[in-house]
């Protein structure tokens, strides 16, 4: 019975350890389809996760990344690198939608795919959100920006420390 | 923890909306906790929805989990959209924690910040801080 039992653990291990062998990897370029390197690269299943943490893989200096490890599945691969301008697409504020997906599978285990970044952002700089009427500074003053051809493309955060220096616009109007 | 943004949005690739907070974990004395291995201690409860549960992920000790090399870490709290009743969701108990020196103690240690809130298929509350509207102000420290 106990032999039984391990063997049947072993199996489930081995299972396990299968299920668990997908790589992703791939280039993350700029506009230009230069490489991008220092991009931080994460992946999301692609179905509804109540709570994650994301996880940055960073390109190196040819803009390439390899995320190993990947349990099967569909995947949305998103990246950003804020310091050279380009926001990461974790919002579809940012990448419009415009996001690699793959998806690994026994029969296809691996995927590599190119992440196109840019144009740059550009940064909105709010100095200070005022009352209208009174001409006061309101304090944590929530901003969101709405793209003007996808109104549902959204994304909001706070103007609490008087002004975004981080990129807040992407492409098309707002 | 000290909240560097908090910012929500529609998720990329998916239909549902997102909140992601990001973190810098700094030690006692101030100084960044670079490249170190972390974790959640964390349990869900009182989920509602009508909606088969769908679950969640969460880091764990097993060395792939870490801080970046500026201490920064980021949290997705996802909102029910579209699931129903309206307001269904669930409530969140997070404990990050420091995993072991090799980061694969498989138990993690102690806790540097906790977050308490839930996910409701409109807003997110964290710590209090329920958004939409409420923003957690950049600067803000959550401890154990």
């Amino acid at each position: 019975m106990r032999s039984a039992i391990l063997v049947l653990l072993s199996v489930l291990q081995a299972w396990g350890s299968a299920r668990a062998q997908g790589t992703i990897t791939g280039t993350v370029v700029d506009e230009t389809g230069r490489p991008l390197a220092g991009a931080k690269v994460h992946i999301a299943e692609k179905r509804f996760v109540a709570h994650r943490v994301i996880r940055f893989y960073e390109a190196d200096s040819g803009g390439r990344f390899r995320i190993a490890d990947v349990p099967w599945g569909t995947y949305v691969i998103m990246a950003g690198k804020d310091s050279a301008g380009y926001a990461d697409t974790t919002f579809a504020f940012y990448s419009g939608e415009a996001v690699p997906t793959v998806t690994l599978a026994p029969e296809f285990s691996s995927a590599d795919v190119i992440l196109r970044l840019g144009p740059r952002a550009g940064v909105l700089d709010l100095s200070s959100v005022t009352d209208a009427i009174t001409g006061k500074n309101i304090s944590l003053a929530s901003v969101t920006l709405r793209r003007a051809e996808s109104p549902d493309l959204y994304i909001s955060e706070s103007a609490s420390q008087g002004a975004y220096t981080r990129p807040f616009f992407s492409r098309g109007a707002c | 923890m000290v909240v560097q943004s908090d910012v929500i949005g529609m998720c990329s690739g998916v239909s549902y909306q997102c909140r992601t907070v990001s973190y810098t974990v700094k030690n006692y004395d101030g100084t960044l906790a670079a490249s170190l291995p972390v974790a959640e201690n964390i349990s869900f409860s009182g989920y509602n929805c009508q909606q088969p549960n769908p679950g969640n992920e969460w880091a764990q000790c097993n060395g792939k989990y870490s801080t970046d090399g500026g201490g920064n870490l980021s949290d997705q709290w996802s909102m029910y959209t579209g699931f129903t009743p309206a307001g269904c969701g669930q409530n969140i108990t997070d404990h990050w924690q420091w995993c072991g020196p090799t980061g694969n103690n498989p138990n993690p240690g102690i806790t540097f910040g906790t977050l308490v809130g839930w996910s409701h298929t409109s807003s997110v509350d964290i710590n209090g801080y329920i958004n939409p509207p409420t923003k957690i102000p950049a600067g803000t420290v959550f401890g154990p």
